[in-house]
């Protein structure tokens, strides 16, 4: 029966891919700038979201649009290393500047 | 006649890993995204020490624009791996379409961007004017600059593809991989500097 389900193409697969990512910006546009994330406690609680939304696209790039996903085992870690370690790190400093500032 | 046969990857069972480009590009691109990465840090911890002067800042820029030069590269970036899949199909006249759509969302970032320095010079507005607008016009600026570099490449892989019945896929895969990265870096940008407070 489940050959019955036709496997998508390379085509609609990527423009799945494309339209997550844009649904995921809107999201955030609609985090970052609606009024109600001024009143977030904590403060930068908009902020960390948007930017933890931006490193799930970033990874979204990598491993569809990059090809990452099919890539050689090394190439993978080190893309993981690069949107972990990055994304890790900028949430360590907003939530140390809230920390400072609060 | 399929280019790369095993490289479409239409089925994810059982394919064998495949490096897209070659070892060259992903050390120059993961070397440019790792200088970036400290970049924000940088953004990150002037802004930690000048909450204010960062906050007024942030109020100036014109986020619609911003936004809309996000869109604008995921779109291309889309229409970019669809071209890449359109070579490997050997649909040639497709995929220099395609590639040729990519290059006209470069230049309509290229024009927004422009539009968007243009109205902080008019309102006196400068790279030494604080430190949050040093660091703004830094980052996007390289940013940019990488942009105009990245509608080159595009340029060039478009013209290989047209000349070569064979393309060099090494070579177009790698073109693809610099633009995608130059989408991925403005996914953190944009956010990081227009949106989070």
């Amino acid at each position: 029966m489940l050959s019955l389900i036709p496997t998508p193409s390379m085509a609609q697969r990527l423009t799945a891919v494309w339209l997550v990512l844009m649904l995921a910006s809107l999201l955030s546009f609609g985090i970052g700038a609606a009024p109600v994330a001024m009143l977030a406690r904590p403060p930068h609680l908009a902020a960390a979201i948007v930017l933890a939304i931006a490193f799930l696209k970033v990874h979204l790039v990598m491993s569809a649009f990059m090809e990452v996903r099919h890539a050689p085992l090394p190439l993978k870690l080190l893309c993981a290393a690069w949107t972990i370690g990055t994304g890790a790190g900028v949430q360590a400093f907003l939530w140390k500047a809230s920390a400072l500032a609060g | 006649m399929l280019h790369h046969p095993h490289s479409r990857l239409t089925a994810d069972a059982g394919q064998r890993p495949h490096l897209p480009g070659e070892a060259g590009i992903w050390v120059f691109v993961l070397g440019d995204m790792t200088a970036f990465a400290l970049f924000f840090m940088a953004f990150l911890s002037h802004q930690a020490e000048q909450p204010a002067i960062f906050a007024a800042g942030r109020q100036s820029l014109n986020v619609t624009v911003g936004a809309a030069n996000m869109m604008v590269l995921l779109l291309s970036s889309w229409l970019m791996a669809l071209g890449l899949d359109a070579v490997r199909m050997a649909q040639t006249p497709r995929a220099v379409r395609l590639f040729g759509a990519v290059i006209a969302c470069g230049l309509v970032f290229s024009v927004l961007k422009i539009l968007e320095y243009h109205e902080k010079a008019r309102a006196g507005i400068a790279v030494q004017t604080d430190d949050f607008y040093t660091l703004y016009f830094a980052l996007t600026g390289v940013h940019f600059l990488h942009v105009l570099i990245g509608i080159g490449f595009v340029a060039a892989i478009c013209r290989h593809v047209r000349r070569h019945s064979t393309p060099d896929m090494r070579l177009v895969e790698g073109g693809a991989i610099y633009w995608h990265m130059v989408d991925l870096l403005w996914i953190v940008l944009f956010p990081l500097i227009y949106l989070a407070h």
